[in-house]
């Protein structure tokens, strides 16, 4: 399904944020519903919504499966935190564009609702 | 920017006010996890978490930061309550998510409060 | 040893008692202060506590905390009597933790513990005994200490 003309999806957000793409570039037309900022994991699978951008510091594997649970758009680390090659090679099969920045998460936020995603 | 203004921003209640009036933060930071707040969190920030435990009150003390910022109108147990009073740490909720209390934060100029540098050492 | 201490305080620690968790590093912190320490010293020493007590009331049934304050350094000893840490080297690896869902509910137990407390101090050492325990020594130079306090 291509995005809305006004929509932000995945990719737009990685440019004008200057996030680098670890895994799943394949899905980045992803549109973007909206966004939370959490490093608890029960907290996402309660109130992650579909669409929704993921922004943490977690890096297990554990986050992936959260994340294709509830059909996040993306997981977003920041604050320079590296997932390693199990984080990587589950988002990939889980289909979930997992991107980086050394960014603390508090800027990420920000940049992302200045973006007009709420 | 003064506490007292970025809690007007986010439309915050007051739990435990600051005991000292008047406050300026250093900036902001917003984490779940207390060991990252332990590990990078500046002196002076106002702590934004969805982590409502006297935990938070005690590693805002340890790190003086003056203030935490409660998400998405949790409820606050009363053990938070006591320690934020006995360790002198505002309280504050509102009822916007992590995600929003951020953009309109830093929108409004308040910066990140995060000690750059490699984890770990 | 060259030196005398100069002041020396215990504090002790309940295992599993979650609610209390952190209460012997804000009495350490409050300890060191009223005995002068610098404050990038003090907030070292705090965060280093903090991390160390949460793996007592984590994973261990009691233990204490004990301080001594030297001249140009302080010392701490976190002893706890528990189950002992089955692989340090496995421990000390950033992100690795075997900590309960309620530990990480808590905001603790994302392995960042015991890497955090070898960042604030400027030595550490690790003893454990399987089904005895866990003594965590650590020394902080005061004044030129590693800056990671600030």
């Amino acid at each position: 399904m291509a995005p809305d003309r006004d929509e932000t999806t995945v990719r737009h957000m990685a440019e004008a944020l200057g996030l680098t793409v670890l895994a799943g570039s394949a899905c980045l037309d992803r549109p973007i519903h909206g966004a939370l900022v959490s490093d608890l994991l029960s907290y996402v699978m309660a109130s992650g919504r579909a669409g929704d951008v993921w922004i943490t510091i977690q890096t297990h594997a554990n986050t992936v499966a959260v994340a294709a649970l509830a059909s996040l758009a993306a997981i977003v680390v920041a604050a320079g935190f590296e997932p390693g090659d199990d984080t990587l090679s589950r988002a990939e099969e889980e289909e979930i564009p997992l991107l980086m920045s050394s960014q603390p998460a508090y800027v990420l936020a920000g940049r992302l609702f200045e973006l007009g995603v709420r | 920017m003064t506490l007292a203004r970025a809690i007007e921003i986010v439309k915050a209640d007051t739990i435990v006010a600051p005991p000292n009036g008047q406050v300026e933060l250093s900036g902001c930071f917003a984490a779940d996890l207390m060991s990252d707040v332990l590990a990078f969190a500046r002196s002076g920030a106002l702590l934004i978490t969805g982590l409502t435990s006297d935990q938070t009150v005690r590693t805002a003390m340890i790190k003086h930061l003056p203030a935490v910022l409660i998400i998405e109108g949790k409820d606050v147990g009363v053990e938070m309550v006591e320690a934020a009073r006995e360790q002198e740490i505002a309280v504050f909720r509102t009822p916007l998510s992590k995600f929003e209390a951020c953009g309109l934060l830093m929108q409004a100029g308040l910066r990140a409060a995060r000690r750059s540098g490699a984890y770990p050492a | 040893m060259d030196e005398r201490s100069i002041g020396h305080f215990e504090f002790p620690i309940l295992g599993r008692a979650y609610f209390l968790g952190g209460r012997a590093s804000t009495s350490v912190k409050k300890a060191l202060r009223e005995a002068g320490v610098d404050d990038d010293t003090v907030q070292r020493v705090a965060v280093a506590c903090y991390e160390a007590e949460m793996n007592v009331v984590l994973h261990a049934r009691s233990g204490y905390v004990s301080v001594d304050v030297y001249p140009s350094r302080v010392d701490v000893a976190i002893s706890d009597r528990g189950p002992g840490i089955a692989d340090v080297t496995k421990a000390m690896t950033p992100g690795w933790s075997s900590a309960s869902d309620e530990a990480r509910a808590l905001g603790f137990g994302a392995g960042m513990g015991l890497p955090n407390i070898k960042q604030q101090s400027d030595l550490m050492s690790l003893e454990s005994e399987p089904g005895q325990g866990v003594v965590l020594r650590l020394t902080f130079y005061r004044g030129g200490g590693n800056g990671a306090g600030s």
